[in-house]
């Protein structure tokens, strides 16, 4: 068990750059969810680890041991393939067994591993199936087993929920996270769905067209995205985004833009007076309105209810603030219909700024 | 679903006259005259079959069958394995196969004028046309008769023709059977700790083994029918003869019906093996 | 020596054996081999064959020795005779390689650079015939108009048209005006008409199981390497598949030298 270490990792293919630069550490025993739109260069980094695909330049450490130039079988990893990979000509139990014969295993150690790997997993009366006669959820588990039982130095996981049903996922997920729990082994595991990484991730990395944006706590990452890009990519429905401009009025700093007005608590205000004058990007979560009375009170808003989604815990309601789009969360019992002018009060204390530049967070702490 | 009537019959009525013509009548009238003479004008028992198994031509041709059986159809497609696999990581992998499928193209016929050049001999006091016997003797070897060469060099060296021709073919399907195992399967295998070659041995090639199978029965069939390379480049002189050539021989140059007949049905019946395993191996397909 | 002939292979080693018979066994005991009275393990073929041995298997006498006699194709046979140097000093074939020779070596001069004479004698005691092939006209209709055009395409009449037309096959008509013959055919044509006796090829005339078969197969398993007799009991086994007559067909001859 160790470490994995990635210094200023970039991997070209041709003159398209897939990997950019990313420096990033995962601790012993820790699990961390990569994530990121699909094309945004994770399952090569998940291969640049695993060796499965050379570095352009920069440096892999895993365990204390510079990799790079190592053959995948020599890093001591495992890989958890999205579908699956399971050789189709072996039993399950020949499928789990195949590393460790590879490794030399005597006979009874291996068994003794490939039936407690199957126990964990709760596949034990399968092993002697071949993989086209199981579930997708049985081929998802043989396949963690075949990666568990070597006890590697790390698992790469390379979203081997996709192919899954819904409801299967939410179950696997829950079954990764515990087997997670009782292995304790460190764990890199690639996503494109931000719901897995909240729920799985004990740290979350966010990956934007082969550049890390973020590496955080689920929770920070949601409180604190330090872009544009990950404030839009973390959270469902997405945090609502709008044009503005930073104006001071009797020493209260607020925002203006096309149909909206709001001041900015004095917390944040202190991190962002300096650009009192620019334009700068709101960022609202569609939970952080509440219903409001009609007045002219500002940190309140006005929409036009285009759509009306009820989830039975909530309601999603999709309309119009002038020209933008919003989506707002609301607790089921608010009674609204459609084209109706809805006004909202916006929690300010929760809102989020944005360089409309560099779509940085104005909001850094200091 | 089963129908009464004939009408199954009217449809099935062209092609059934044209395999009965065509395949079945002949099939029957040679086995017949098999059991003629050479004018197929008496009745003689099983002798052109005796004669067959008796005659040192014959027999030697049935050698020669046999080791073609052994040795072709497991080199060219033990080597279009090998070049699917190794021309799957080369850069230019269709100039590549291109290259190697390319005498696909040429006939039999044209393949072996090609290679009487190769194998061609001049006396030692002259230069060598032959590109073989150049090499030898710019290494400082005298030039041999390939082609003479009893019973190894030359039966090899018209092995190597079929398998020049047909290596390409092999490659080409064995290549597409490769590129259909998911790379992810040779990834995984490659994470679980193996080296190319446990990949290969342990993973390719058992997912390749139906197509392997498929590309040898259909090798060894083609190696039963050699002909056309031995009729020209050696006419089946020097210990190099087969049995189809041995009935092209006894047909139109000795005129022996009986005999010639005789070949073919020892042919067809040394065929029957192959062609089963090939229509089992088609129904348990089909079936699935 | 060039024996290669594609399908054909070994056949230029017929000639050598049907000449030397002619002159060690002489014309009537060549008839008779032709017709199968005398068996192939007669000791005269063997010592035929063995003479022809002490030449083809003797690489010192043979250009490329063996080997080279049975890989060079018969065309291009006789261009030893003319490199520098040269690879063999002496050729033994049928009159029709002039055409090959000049083909390839269009520089030469018939008669000049090159010359032509009956195969010699080898048994003092004989005389020296002349073996060849030839065209042949058949009919397959006997009507009287067609014996008198058979009878007029022989004579001097018909085939001076032929000669003259520029026909080089050396006419069998002996009054035959050879001036447009180019001067080597004309030389041929002379060897022809003062022949002690002639021979129609021995191997043209017999089944083709082993005039065109087991003859040829004979002849490059013999420059090979094979051992006299073997060769010849095989051949002798072809012949009584194939010949339907003949003294030797069913065994009744005693074996001879074998």
């Amino acid at each position: 068990m160790g470490n994995v270490i990635l210094i200023e990792l970039t991997k070209r293919f041709g003159d398209v750059a897939a990997i950019r630069g990313i420096n990033l550490q995962i601790e012993e025993g820790e699990l961390m969810v990569l994530v990121g739109p699909s094309g945004c260069g994770k399952t090569t980094l998940l291969r640049l680890i695993a060796g499965l695909e050379e570095a352009t330049s920069g440096e892999i450490w895993i365990d204390g041991r510079l990799v790079n130039d190592m053959a995948p079988k020599d890093r001591d990893i495992a890989m958890v393939f999205q579908n699956y990979a399971l050789y189709p000509h072996m039993s399950v139990y020949d499928n789990i067994a195949f590393g460790l014969r590879l490794r030399r295993y005597s006979r009874s150690e291996i068994d003794r591993r490939v039936q407690q790997a199957a126990g964990i997993l709760g596949i034990t009366d399968k092993l002697r199936s071949k993989p086209a006669e199981l579930s997708g959820g049985q081929r998802q588990r043989v396949a963690v087993g075949r990666a568990i039982v070597r006890e590697p130095k790390a698992f790469l996981f390379d979203e081997p929920l996709s192919n899954v049903d819904a409801q299967l996922r939410v179950q696997m997920r829950a079954e990764l996270q515990s087997l997670h729990r009782r292995l304790k082994r460190t764990t890199l595991y690639v996503t494109h769905d931000q719901v897995e990484a909240m729920t799985l991730g004990q740290r979350v990395a966010v990956l934007k067209e082969g550049v890390l944006q973020q590496v955080d706590t689920p929770q920070r990452l949601y409180d604190h995205p330090a872009s544009v890009f990950v404030a839009g990519f973390i959270g469902s429905p997405a945090m609502n985004f709008l044009k503005g401009q930073l104006v001071r009025q009797n020493n209260t700093l607020s925002v203006q833009g096309d149909g909206f007005q709001m001041n900015i608590p004095p917390k944040r205000a202190s991190l962002v007076c300096d650009h009192v004058g620019r334009e700068v990007i709101v960022g609202i979560r569609p939970g952080d309105f509440q219903p409001g009375e009609v007045g002219s009170s500002p940190d309140r808003i006005t929409i036009r209810v285009n759509v009306i989604e009820s989830l039975g815990s909530e309601l999603i309601v999709y309309g119009k603030l002038s020209s933008s789009d919003v989506a707002i969360r609301l607790d089921p019992d608010v009674r609204i219909s459609l084209d109706q002018e809805l006004t909202l009060v916006v929690n300010t204390e929760r809102i989020h700024l944005f360089d409309p530049d560099s779509e940085k967070t104005l909001l850094h702490l200091r | 679903m089963r129908t009464r009537g004939w009408s199954h019959w009217l449809y099935l009525a062209p092609a059934l006259l044209v395999l009965g013509s065509y395949l079945v009548y002949p099939t029957l009238v040679t086995l017949y005259l098999s059991f003629f003479d050479a004018r197929s004008a008496q009745y003689i028992g099983l002798q052109n079959y005796a004669r067959i198994f008796t005659q040192e031509e014959t027999l030697i041709a049935l050698r020669n069958n046999l080791l073609w059986i052994i040795v072709v159809p497991a080199l060219t497609v033990s080597l279009g394995l090998l070049m699917a696999v190794v021309f799957d990581r080369v850069r230019h992998e269709a100039l590549a196969k291109s290259a190697i499928f390319l005498p696909m193209a040429i006939s039999f016929v044209g393949a072996g004028v090609i290679w009487k050049f190769v194998y061609a001999y001049t006396p030692p006091i002259y230069p060598q046309i032959g590109i073989l016997n150049a090499i030898r003797t710019a290494l400082g070897f005298d030039p041999i008769g390939w082609l003479i060469r009893s019973p190894w060099v030359n039966n090899l060296a018209l092995m190597a023709v079929f398998i020049w021709i047909w290596a390409g073919y092999c490659m080409i399907i064995l290549s597409a059977a490769y590129k259909g195992i998911h790379r992810d399967l040779l990834d995984a295998a490659r994470t679980d700790g193996a080296n190319e070659w446990e990949i290969f041995w342990h993973v390719a090639l058992p997912m390749l083994r139906p197509t392997i199978l498929v590309v040898a029965t259909t090798m060894t069939v083609f190696t039963l029918k050699v002909f056309d390379i031995i009729y020209v480049l050696t006419n089946g002189n020097f210990g190099t003869e087969v049995l189809a050539d041995r009935m092209y021989k006894e047909m139109f140059h000795f005129h022996n019906f009986g005999a010639a007949s005789a070949i073919a049905v020892i042919i067809l019946l040394a065929m029957l093996p192959v062609i089963v395993i090939n229509v089992r191996r088609f129904y348990a397909k089909e079936g699935r | 020596m060039g024996f290669e002939s594609g399908g054909g292979s070994g056949w230029p080693g017929t000639d050598w054996i049907e000449d030397i018979m002619l002159r060690t066994a002489g014309p009537e005991v060549y008839d008779q081999w032709v017709a199968h009275d005398i068996p192939w393990t007669d000791a005269r073929l063997k010592y035929a064959f063995e003479l022809f041995g002490q030449i083809a298997r003797n690489p010192t006498y043979v250009l490329g020795g063996p080997e080279g006699a049975l890989s060079i194709n018969f065309r291009d046979s006789p261009n030893g005779l003319f490199t520098e140097p040269p690879g063999c000093l002496l050729h033994h074939q049928a009159s029709f390689i002039q055409t090959f020779i000049q083909k390839a070596n269009p520089n030469l001069v018939p008669v000049v650079d090159f010359n032509v004479f009956l195969f010699p004698p080898i048994d003092p005691a004989r005389e020296n015939p002349l073996s060849g092939g030839g065209s042949i006209i058949g009919l397959f209709k006997d009507t009287e108009m067609n014996r008198k055009f058979m009878e007029y395409l022989a004579s001097r009449e018909g085939q001076q048209i032929w000669v003259n037309e520029g026909g080089q096959e050396p006419p069998t008509n002996q009054n035959v005006n050879l001036s447009a013959l180019d001067p080597l055919s004309s030389r041929v044509t002379e060897l022809l008409r003062s022949a002690a006796a002639f021979r129609f090829d021995a191997s043209d005339l017999m089944p083709a199981a082993v005039g065109s078969g087991a003859f040829w197969t004979a002849m490059l398993n013999y420059v090979g390497g094979a051992d006299v007799c073997t060769v010849l009991l095989k051949l002798e086994e072809a012949a009584e598949q194939a010949y339907t007559s003949g003294a030797a067909t069913n065994g009744v001859i005693e074996p001879g030298g074998c």
